[in-house]
Parts: C-alpha cells; sequence; structure tokens
C-alpha cells in the first residue's frame, strides 16, 4: 500500500503533464490537437491547390489535342471535297484505330495522342437519293503523365464529328 | 549538496505547477517550427508550380488566340505564300475572297500580311496598311525583365503529301508557331527569393483546307 502511494506519488510529481491545466495556460495535449488541426488542414489546402492546378492542366491538354483533331479533320474535309467516286477509296475511309501519333508535349515523358478515326459515312438525301454530305469523325485519346487515375472523372479523350458537302453526286 | 542542486533544478525546468514545463516547451516549439517550415516549403513549391504554369497558359492563349484567328481566315482564304523574310523570322501571305460562284462575282477581297519579330510579337498588315501587333500585351511580361517570351519559329510551310494532286496541297495551308519562355535565374528582389533558371519551347501548328483555293476560277 505504501509502495502505491509512493509511485503515484513519483508520477504527479514527474515532469510531463499531459492534460488537467489548472493555471489557465495551454496544456501540451491542446498544443498537439492545435498541430494536428493546422496539419491537417495544410495537407487539405495544399491537395486542393494541386488539384486545381493539375486540373488546368489537364483542360490545356485537352485543348491542344481538340486542335489536333481540328487539323485531322481538315484534311478530311478536303479529301472528301476534292473527291471522286472511288476516291477516298473504301479502304481509306474504313474506320482505324490508332493510327496517328503525334507528340503533345515534349516533356519527359513526353505526352503522346493518339488519333483514331471512325467509318466515313455517306448521308443520302432522301429526296434524290444521292449523297447530301458524309459524315467524318475523329477523336484523340492521350495519357496523362501521372496516370489515367487522376483525370478519369474528366476522361483524356476529345471528338469531333463534321459533315462534310461535296460537289459531285454519285 | 548535489542531491539539493539537483532537486531545485529538476524543481525549476522540469517540475513546476505554475506554466509549462521545459519539455512540454521543447516539444511546442519543435511541434511548430515543423508545421511552418512545411507549410513555407509547400508555399514556396507551390509559387514555383504557378509561375511555370502561368508561363505555359500564356503561351497556349496567346498561340491559341492566333491560330483561331488564322483559322477564321483560312475558311475564306483563296491562296496563301511565303514573304521575303521580315525581322529575322518567316513571313507570309493570306489573301482573303469572298465571291459567289453562279454568276461569278467578287464580294470582297483582302491581302493580309503576317510577320513576327521575337520579342515583340506577330504582327499582321491587312491590305496596304502598316503591321499592328496582333496582341498588344506580347511579351506577357508582368514582372520587367525576369520573364522572357521569344518567338523562335514562324512561318507558312506548304503541305505535302505523296499521291495527292497539287491542287490539294495547295490548299492545305499550314503555319508553325514556335514560342520560347525562359525565366531568368537570380534574386528575385520583388519576393525576396532565389529562382532558379528554368525555361520551355512549344510549338503550335495549324492546318486548314481553304475550298475557296479549289473553287475560285482559274
Amino acid at each position: 500500500m505504501h509502495r502505491v502511494k509512493y509511485c503515484s506519488r513519483k508520477i504527479r510529481s514527474s515532469g510531463l503533464r499531459l492534460a488537467g491545466s489548472d493555471d489557465g495556460g495551454i496544456t501540451f495535449l491542446e498544443v498537439l490537437v492545435t498541430f494536428i488541426m493546422i496539419a491537417v488542414a495544410t495537407v487539405v489546402v495544399g491537395h486542393s491547390l494541386y488539384f486545381g492546378n493539375r486540373m488546368l492542366d489537364v483542360d490545356m491538354h485537352k485543348q491542344q489535342a481538340l486542335r489536333i483533331v481540328q487539323q485531322e479533320l481538315e484534311y478530311w474535309i478536303g479529301r472528301l471535297y476534292m473527291g471522286s467516286p472511288g476516291d477516298p477509296s473504301e479502304f481509306e475511309m474504313a474506320p482505324k484505330m490508332n493510327y496517328k501519333s503525334v507528340i503533345l508535349e515534349k516533356d519527359t515523358p513526353p505526352i503522346t495522342v493518339q488519333l483514331s478515326r471512325d467509318q466515313i459515312l455517306p448521308v443520302m438525301d432522301p429526296n434524290t437519293a444521292a449523297i447530301a454530305y458524309w459524315k467524318v469523325t475523329v477523336w484523340a485519346e492521350w495519357e496523362e503523365p501521372d496516370g489515367q487515375l487522376f483525370s478519369r472523372e474528366i476522361g483524356t479523350e476529345v471528338s469531333l464529328t463534321t459533315y462534310v458537302s461535296v460537289p459531285y453526286s454519285e | 549538496m548535489m542531491a539539493r542542486v539537483r532537486k531545485i533544478w529538476m524543481k525549476n525546468f522540469f517540475h513546476t505547477d505554475e506554466g509549462w514545463t521545459f519539455i512540454e516547451a521543447t516539444f511546442s516549439i519543435v511541434l511548430i517550427s515543423v508545421v511552418f517550415l512545411g507549410f513555407s516549403i509547400t508555399l514556396l513549391n507551390f509559387r514555383e508550380w504557378m509561375n511555370r504554369s502561368w508561363a505555359i497558359r500564356c503561351m497556349d492563349q496567346y498561340a491559341n488566340d492566333f491560330m483561331s484567328h488564322l483559322d477564321n481566315l483560312m475558311q475564306y482564304g483563296t491562296n496563301m505564300g511565303t514573304n521575303p523574310n521580315q525581322y529575322g523570322l518567316g513571313s507570309f501571305w493570306i489573301s482573303i475572297t469572298n465571291f459567289n460562284q453562279y454568276p461569278f462575282e467578287v464580294l470582297d477581297s483582302t491581302l493580309y500580311s503576317f510577320s513576327a519579330k521575337p520579342t515583340e510579337g506577330i504582327f499582321v498588315a491587312a491590305g496596304n496598311s502598316a503591321p499592328v501587333p496582333f496582341d498588344q500585351d506580347f511579351p506577357l511580361d508582368e514582372w520587367k525583365y525576369k520573364h522572357r517570351f521569344t518567338i523562335e519559329d514562324f512561318h507558312y510551310e506548304p503541305f505535302f503529301e505523296l499521291n495527292r494532286p497539287p491542287l490539294f496541297n495547295q490548299a492545305m495551308g499550314q503555319v508553325y508557331l514556335t514560342i520560347r519562355y525562359e525565366r531568368l535565374g537570380g534574386l528575385d528582389f520583388l519576393s525576396e527569393t532565389f529562382m532558379d533558371e528554368y525555361s520551355i519551347v512549344k510549338e503550335y501548328r495549324i492546318a486548314t483546307f481553304m475550298k475557296n483555293h479549289v473553287d475560285q476560277p482559274e
């Protein structure tokens, strides 16, 4: 009994007081909780800033990819506009996956845009039974350098569809 | 004697009911230092990151504005060609014509000339007028002489694809624009921090099929 009392007195008089301030000051526990709260707030704010900046990056890549798709589409507008029956050939107008690679940013590692094209299909005019215009769809896919996980929700794919009228008729 | 000194020392530094103990105060200082050091490093890194993003976005914005403007002109373009070099960079012209085909009638026709000065941006001249800057804000330096934007390449290149008729290749106009961003290293007096040297080069390209080139009469 005497030994227990002695030990508790020893603990009470030891240096570390974790809680139970009687003198109106801040206890160590309070500082610890404050530290944790500030740390959590810093991490959350830091992550928000990082997230916002990455979103702007992905958005910028999307804008650049859209321009690449637009250029590819212009090529096909030209081909069809200047075409004739049999040109472009059926083989050329068939759907193609990842048929062209374009470097988006020469960073390390570089971001490469893969272009794909849907089948180029004629849309008939119901009155004349002739080809009214052609439908062309081109899309681009790319991979962000820090993986797809981050941008999974917004996607790394852009697509454009256009209708090309042709001067000739079949 | 020693036991008494130790007792007084222990009482003063590790055991008092009137405030923090020495260990508590030391721990608190260490923790708060860690928090503020970490936070400062995060802010500095983020500042650097934002600075680079800002530069890239400035270039993108400028190039995209110009490309969109040029794309719009090329939709009505009949011809494009290369001018003699001006200011050390490529220069080209594009003629814009609005016309009716049946019967053929030219409604409006203008010749635009584009040229670029490496540190002053792209200049546009419509008809016989003097060249004016495409964007007054170039070179985009808000903190004078710390951030340098330079146009490294600006030229028109005839499109070429084997097995395509010359008319198609002539109608596909393409223009290249390369911008370099460079941040000078050294002490930044505004923020009193040392900034590393950083540079990035971006190339932009536009290609548009000019239907008017095909449709114009011989």
